[in-house]
């Protein structure tokens, strides 16, 4: 199997399709996912995301120093990405978010996990803002500075964003039972 | 289990790590992304045999701005899998161009065709993209109350309706959400989106 570094010097020299598509056939499902979690759960717009970020990072692959993984680097250009589809205005709103994290939830009765949210649905109803740091600090394990850094926020905001998100979740998430035990429905 | 402080318990750190890492992207966003990278001169396609499909479409190019509404609409042989039957409200997207539409250079037309397929194909997959057809260019003709013909004024610098797409989208949202992601709007087109009266 070819290296990133093979891969991406055939995409930056020749423009090589076969070697983009390896790239891209690699690291999308990954990239994907991430853009589901921060679109909470928004497929047309985890879509673009992705996309949007495959065309910046292969605008910039060239000048790419490689001192991180190649999919960290997707990584942070998918959150700038993300940062931009959100300035405009392209994604789920704050005001539908509200809607959506006041309305009652699916609670989890004794009687049986079908009634339960799990995980995955809990951390997509979280408010953007709750979300984002949530899913770049207990998912993708990204320091308050290091989310500080790509949202342009200070790190003491994440901290505090990353609380109330904690808090929202184990709202939603009990009773009855704990995130580990929801687990197996997501 | 509320807790007075913010750290997570072991059992959040276990549930947050069997959290899935992928998730399987939508068939047709390869392609897609591809064809985008493609329009943008980053990547060079690599040269096949040109089969019959290929050579409709490169024809259609020469006249049909939106080959990918033709083929969904009339070459309904393509790759991508009928849609689904279901009841999700329709809408009709219509699409505009104007002054600021960015029109393909000579010779770029086929990757502008291809782009505006694969972004159709791919809607078509997931069940979105119905069909759709470009409007030849040329006069458009209004009959009036009295039943009288006549041309429709078309002023320099005003945009006109140059085709349409029909989608099924669970809400107007999403529908809009889908017409963003159209490269029509990429080169500078506008895009009416219209929910169908159900009959």
């Amino acid at each position: 199997m070819r290296e990133d570094r093979d891969l991406a010097a055939a995409v930056v020299r020749s423009g090589d399709e076969a070697a983009f598509r390896a790239l891209y056939r690699r690291h999308t499902p990954a990239l994907y996912r991430l853009a589901l979690r921060l679109g909470g759960g928004d497929e047309p717009w985890a879509e673009e995301l992705v996309q949007r970020s495959w065309i910046r990072a292969v605008e910039g692959l060239g000048a790419f120093g490689w001192r991180s993984a190649l999919p960290t680097w997707l990584g942070g250009i998918a959150i700038n990405c993300a940062r931009e589809l959100w300035r405009e205005g392209r994604g789920r709103d704050e005001a539908l978010d509200e809607v959506r994290d006041e309305a009652p939830v699916a609670r989890g009765s004794p009687a049986g996990p079908e009634d339960r949210i799990d995980l995955e649905r809990a951390i997509e109803r979280l408010p953007q803002g709750y979300r984002q740091v949530f899913v770049l600090h207990d998912v993708e394990g990204y320091t308050h500075e290091e989310i500080g850094g790509l949202l342009g926020i200070e790190a003491g905001t994440s901290k505090s964003q990353l609380s109330h998100a904690r808090r929202r979740l184990r709202s939603a998430l009990e009773p009855p039972a704990s995130w580990g035990e929801r687990r197996g429905s997501g | 289990m509320m807790r007075s402080d913010d750290e997570l318990t072991p059992e959040e750190r276990d549930a947050l790590a069997r959290l899935p890492r992928e998730a399987d992207p939508p068939a047709g966003m390869e392609q897609a992304t591809v064809a985008a990278l493609a329009a943008r001169g980053l990547l060079r396609r690599p040269r096949r045999p040109r089969r019959r499909f290929d050579v409709v479409l490169a024809l259609a190019a020469s006249v049909l701005l939106f080959a990918g509404g033709l083929a969904l609409g009339r070459l309904g042989g393509g790759t991508a899998p009928a849609p689904p039957a279901d009841g999700r409200p329709r809408f009709a997207l219509f699409l505009y161009e104007g002054p600021e539409y960015d029109q393909p250079a000579p010779g770029a037309m086929d990757q502008r065709v291809e782009e505006y397929v694969a972004w159709a194909s791919a809607k078509r997959t997931d069940g979105a993209v119905e069909g759709g057809e470009k409007l030849k260019d040329g006069d458009e003709v209004a009959i009036e109350p009295d039943g009288s013909a006549g041309t429709v004024p078309s002023p320099p610098g005003e945009a006109r309706l140059a085709g349409y797409f029909l989608i099924r989208a669970a809400d107007q949202r999403t529908a809009l959400e889908i017409a963003r992601s159209c490269p029509h709007v990429r080169y500078g087109g506008r895009i009416v989106v219209r929910e169908i009266e159900p009959t």
